[in-house]
Order: structure tokens, then sequence, then C-alpha cells
């Protein structure tokens, strides 16, 4: 019996360790951003677990600091496996950013959409969706105060804007407490200067071209002065909840700067509230308000991740409309990156929609300027609203900023 | 038993009592501050695997061009002055009237203290909500002005709401220093006092004050450097809002490194920061150690 016991115990020993290195399984690190879309995330996590049991997807979202924490991960060793950045920093994690080129999912997405998203020929992240922003309204408000068509001049949106009061709502707010409603406003007015919008941030990056040689651009201020004036009183206070507070308890009739993901929030206020969108006026040409659309961010793969092929694996479960049906336009509402995708339930998406599919809107010029830059831009501009800065002392910072931290 | 015997074995008791918590601190605190002095050199991103070497001109470019940093630094003093003036009277005051025997003594106190307990982030956040929505229903309410004004929108105020949130919150800590100061007063050399014919100013400035400058020097010091250090209170209440008017040194530090990616040039700015804060606190516990009475 004793000869027996030893090898008996090694056996099992091996038996066991082995047992456990086969039910090991991977994991996926996803770090993702937009917390607001946790159920969402959950329910795909759930729907790839019963393709793929062995495969443990965990996942972390934070909004606030994304980018101080994504840094603090990828320099401790603790790299996500996914993560996420905004287009214009896709040469910043270029080192970091694994190449998905000619992976089965890249074909489902729209074709429009790879441009952003390739770094010398190599598709290194997917879009992560398509946002459209322009003003929102509430339908039910400018039926009050008889206004009949969208206004698409300064002077229709005044006169709108005049009505309303005239109602006894306030106008508009446009949560200038926050720094990204400025570079969101100031999209339309890149796009109502030139069709290469790239190109013209590319010159202010390289110091080559100023706001007085682009007199679209300079309307811009006039639109701040405008959104203040017909805006809730202290103006500087209104942050993004505030914003979506003040539409959806029908405090105002309008809010800028805003664009799909802020219906879920109103709608969370006020269920019944009547939401449209159309694009802001960047001066007395009609055809110039347009609604912005387009992706802002992209997924990327961390490229020395020790599961880079369940993660790809995962990708083209993700990316794909046979087996991923409904997350794009239900779970996280919001236009779907994939080809002949339907329109997500929103509000908003039919008045969106109609523009996207006529042309008739600008890309996200946010996008070729790092967020150091818009951060600046959004801070320099809210001292201009509290009278610190003159507009042309403004626009001098705004210029050199977007020198100083363009190249980002 | 053999002396040096026992010497080495007291030796070998001490470091293995010291070596563990040593590594530790060398480990978690002085090995960072050596690569901070290195990478203050450095031009890095923060993302790059590679930061590059550029010499001194992080510092060239903090003294002569950043006037974003000088800012932060003037607001950083001027909070500095005033909470450190402000926070050591109140808690003087409450520590005095805290020491006398009220029936509710012991209520009061820990109501005063509660505040302190809480993190900074979450006291940020209510006096937020206080001043925003809090402020906006008292004003509809009464029609007072003082509750219409934007205490964290206007550019002169949010240094006043910022000051008050923080003192609100940290008075209770050195009214706690003060309280056991006073007591440690001994009672007979105030009850001479007294007999020789000492008002109750006089008795104040002339006989409690100077037994109590240990406790004075602690809580200057103390609150030099919670001044300097002012953060969280910032990023929840005002997030440095409006525009930049409440952008202290320390939250222009961590823009810098983790917003606009220029870690380099944020670690030079920290360094900076180090030397100044030594030097002034190098000086100021000096001053105060020079006029301790001690019975």
């Amino acid at each position: 019996m004793r000869a027996v016991k030893r090898p008996l115990i090694m056996l099992f020993l091996l038996l066991t360790t082995c047992m456990l290195f086969a039910q090991a399984g991977t994991t996926i690190k996803w770090f993702a951003f937009s917390p607001e879309n946790m159920d969402a995330y959950n329910a795909l996590i759930a729907a790839y677990h019963q393709v793929e049991p062995n495969v443990k997807i965990d996942i972390e979202s934070v909004q606030a600091d994304y980018p101080t924490q994504l840094k603090l991960k990828l320099n401790s060793g603790n790299a996500p496996d996914i993560f996420v950045g905004t287009l214009g920093e896709i040469k910043l994690f270029s080192e970091y950013s694994a190449d998905l080129t000619g992976e089965p999912f890249v074909k489902n997405i729209l074709p429009a959409l790879i441009g952003d998203v390739t770094l010398d020929g190599k598709i290194v992240g997917l879009p992560v969706k398509q946002d459209v922003e322009g003003i929102i309204y509430n339908k039910k408000a400018f039926a009050d105060a008889g206004i009949t068509t969208l206004p698409r001049t300064f002077a229709e949106l005044e006169a709108a804007f005049k009505k309303i009061q005239a109602n006894g709502q306030t106008p508009v707010t446009s949560g200038l407490k926050e720094w990204w409603v400025y570079k969101h406003v100031f999209n339309h007015f890149m796009g109502a200067e030139t069709a290469d919008m790239h190109g013209l941030a590319d010159q202010f990056i390289a110091g080559t071209t100023h706001f007085k040689d682009h007199p679209a651009l300079l309307r811009y201020f006039d639109m701040i002065d405008l959104l203040v004036k017909y805006g809730l009183p202290r103006p500087l206070e209104v942050d993004f909840n505030a914003e979506m507070a003040a539409i959806g308890s029908h405090k105002v009739a309008m809010i800028t700067g805003q664009g799909n993901w802020a219906e879920d929030g109103i709608k969370k206020i006020d269920p019944s509230i009547q939401l449209g969108m159309f694009g802001l006026p960047t001066g007395d040409d009609p055809s110039k308000a347009r609604i912005v659309a387009g992706p802002g961010h992209a997924w990327r793969v961390y490229k020395d991740s020790k599961s880079l092929a369940a993660v790809k694996k995962f990708l083209n479960f993700w990316y794909n409309p046979s087996t991923n049906a409904t997350y794009f336009t239900d779970g996280i509402h919001a236009f779907s990156p994939l080809k002949n995708a339907p329109a997500p339930k929103l509000d908003i998406a039919a008045q969106a929609l109609d523009a996207i599919n006529k042309g008739n809107v600008y890309a996200w010029a946010s996008n070729f300027s790092p967020d150091s830059f818009h951060q600046r831009f959004g801070e320099l501009v809210q001292d201009y609203i509290s009278g610190a800065r003159s507009r042309a002392q403004t626009i001098e910072e705004i210029e050199k900023a977007w020198i100083k931290l363009g190249p980002g | 038993m053999n002396t040096i015997g026992n010497r080495r074995y007291n030796l070998l008791v001490f470091l293995a009592f010291i070596i563990p918590a040593s590594v530790a601190i060398v480990y978690a605190f002085y090995v960072p501050f050596i690569m901070n002095i290195y990478y203050a050199f450095t031009q890095w991103n923060g993302i790059q695997k590679v930061p590059t070497f550029n010499g001194i001109d992080n510092f060239r470019e903090i003294l002569r061009e950043d006037d974003r940093f000088g800012a932060a630094a003037l607001f950083t003093f001027r909070y500095g002055v005033f909470y450190i003036v402000l926070v050591n009277a109140l808690s003087l005051f409450l520590a005095i009237l805290l020491d006398q025997n009220l029936k509710t003594k012991n209520a009061l106190r820990a109501a005063f203290y509660i505040p302190n307990i809480l993190s900074l982030v979450i006291v940020g956040f209510i006096w937020k909500f206080m001043f925003m929505f809090g402020s906006d229903a008292l004003g509809d309410l009464t029609k007072w002005r003082v509750f219409q004004l934007s205490w964290l929108g206007d550019r002169f105020l949010s240094f006043y709401s910022v000051l008050f949130v923080s003192i609100w919150q940290s008075v209770g800590f050195y009214t706690v220093i003060y309280i056991a100061g006073l007591q440690s007063i001994p009672n007979d050399i105030l009850e001479a006092a007294t007999i020789d014919g000492a008002g109750s100013a006089i008795r104040f400035l002339r006989v409690t004050l100077p037994m109590l400058m240990p406790s004075v020097t602690s809580c200057f010091f103390f609150s030099l450097i919670s001044s300097v250090r002012v953060f969280d209170v910032i990023v929840s209440l005002t997030g440095a809002g409006p525009g930049r008017a409440t952008a202290s040194v320390t939250f222009d530090i961590y823009t810098e490194a983790f917003t606009n990616n220029r870690y380099g040039y944020a670690t030079a700015k920290t360094l900076l920061l180090f030397v100044v804060v030594l030097i002034i606190s190098i000086v100021q516990v000096r001053a105060f150690k020079n006029r301790e009475v001690e019975v």
C-alpha cells in the first residue's frame, strides 16, 4: 500500500494543477467611460458569456478623470486590454494600440468612419458610437410660444428667444460651467467657416492663421453673448446636470451644446417631454445652421495584451449586427457606427437622421485638437463671460493656447 | 554577559524593528522623490514609453512664461494668508468659549468637530448644492440680495466660498488642539495674575497666549501646510472655476500633468513648490519656537 501511496498523491496533485490551469480561462480588462451606460455594458458582457463562458470580462467605468486614471494604469503595468481615447489622440496612444486591420468586424463599420481610426495604414481603433449635437428644444414650449419654423439665422434665433420670454419662460441655458460645451458650440462655427476643418485646425496649431482672417469664427462670441443674455441667471454655475434638469423641469425651452447623450437624463425628469433637435445658427446664412454628427471616441486595444486573441474574438461579437443587434441604438442611446443600422429610440433621432441622410451635417471638428487645448479654450471663454478679459484679449489667448497645447 | 555581544544583539533587535518600516518609507517616499527630480528635467507626456531630456527648459518656462502658474501661486498665497489667520483666530475663540463650564460643552465640542470627519470631497459637494440650489430656494423665499449673488460663478466671490467651506470643515481640528493647550495651563499662574490685579484681557495676552505658544506653533504649521495643499475642496466645489479663478498651485500642477499631458513640466513645478514650502516652514517654525515659554 505504501508503495502506491506516494505516486498516487503525486498524480492527484498533478491532476488538480492541470484542472486549475484548464479552468483558469482568460480575463479581459475593460476600462470604459460613460458610467451611465453601465447597464448596456453589462448586458453585452452577459450576452457574450453565453457564447464564451470561459472568458471573464472585468469592466471598470469612470467618467471624471478618465485620462488621469488611464495614464496611471498604462504606466504602472496594469494596462487595460480595452480602453478609450478621443479620435484626435490617435498618435498619442500609438505605442499602446494594437493593429486591428483585417479583422472580420472591420467590414461592418461604416466606411466613412474608418479613416478617423487609421494611422499609417493600420486600423488602431474602433469608433465608439456616433453622436449628434445641436440645439435640443421642447416641442410643446415652441408650439405654446407660437414658433412655427425652426430658426436658422441669428435674427430668427433671437426672435424665437423673445417669443419664449414673452410666454413667461427662460429661453435657453447652455451648461456654461462645463469646459466641453464651449468646444461643441464652436464646432458649428468651424464648419460654417470652411469645409476643411482639419486643415483649419492644423493652421491654428501651427500658428499660421488668426481669428481675424476668419469672420465666421468671430461670430462665435456673438452667439456666446446671445446665450448669456437669454439664459438662466448665474450662467457660469450651470453644469451638465443642472442643464438637463432645467429643460426637464420646463424652466427653459432650449439647451445648447448637448446631443443624444443628454436625452436619457432629461426623460428621467419628465418622461412625457417631447424633444427635438435643430442645427445651431452660425450667422445670417440659413444653410450654415447644421447639426454636428459623427464619432468622437475610439475604443483601442492594448498592443501587448496577454489576452489579445480573446479580445479580438470579443470585438468580433460586439461589432457585429447579427450577434449584437440592439447595443448601440437601445443600449447606449446613440447612433451606431455600423452599416445599415436602425436609428436609436430617441426623440431627436428623427430630425438628426434626416439631416445625416441629406448630408446636411458638420463633422466633429473638436477631434482635430487635443482635449487639453479644449479645456483651456473653455476656461478662456468663461473668463470672457465673467468680464475678466475683452473679446480681443480672449482671442489672443486662444490663439496662443492653440499653438502651445495643439500638438498635444 | 559579554558587553560587546549584548550591544550587537541590541543593534540587531533595533534593526529588525526599524528595517521593515524604513524599507517601506524609502520605497514609497524617497525613491519617488528622487525619480521626481529626474522627471523635472525631461519632457514627457505621461504616455510615451521613454521621456526626452530637456535640461532646465521646464524651469525657464515656469519662471518666464507661465502666467497661469503665477495666477495660481497668487491665489494660493492670498488663500493661505486668509486661511491661516482666520482659522486660527476662529478656533482659538471657539476653544476659549468651549473651555468654560457650559452645560452643553461636550455636545458643542462634538458639533464643531464633526465636519472634520467628513471627507473634503463630500463637504465640497454638499456646499456646492447649498450654494447653487439652496441659495436659489432661499433667494426665492426671502428675496435677500445675499442669496441671489453668484457664490460659485463670480470670480470675486468664489474665493470666499472656497475659503468659507474649508474653514468650516477644519476649524474643529484646531479647536481641539487649542482646548488641549488651554487645559495644560496651570491654574495657579492664572490665579496669581488675577491676585496681582490683571484684568481678563491682560491675563489672556500676557499669561495664556505665551503659554499656548506650542499649540499655536503646531496649529500655524498645520494650517500653513494645509493651505498650500488645498485641492479637494477646489475640485469638488468650483472645479477651479469660473474660468480659472480658484485654481490653486496644486490644481495647476495636476491639470498640467494629467490634462495637458505635460508630465515633466508639471514635475518641475512640484519641485519649485517643494523648495518654497520648505523655506517658509523652516522660517515659520524657527520664528515661533523662539517665542515659546516653558514653566
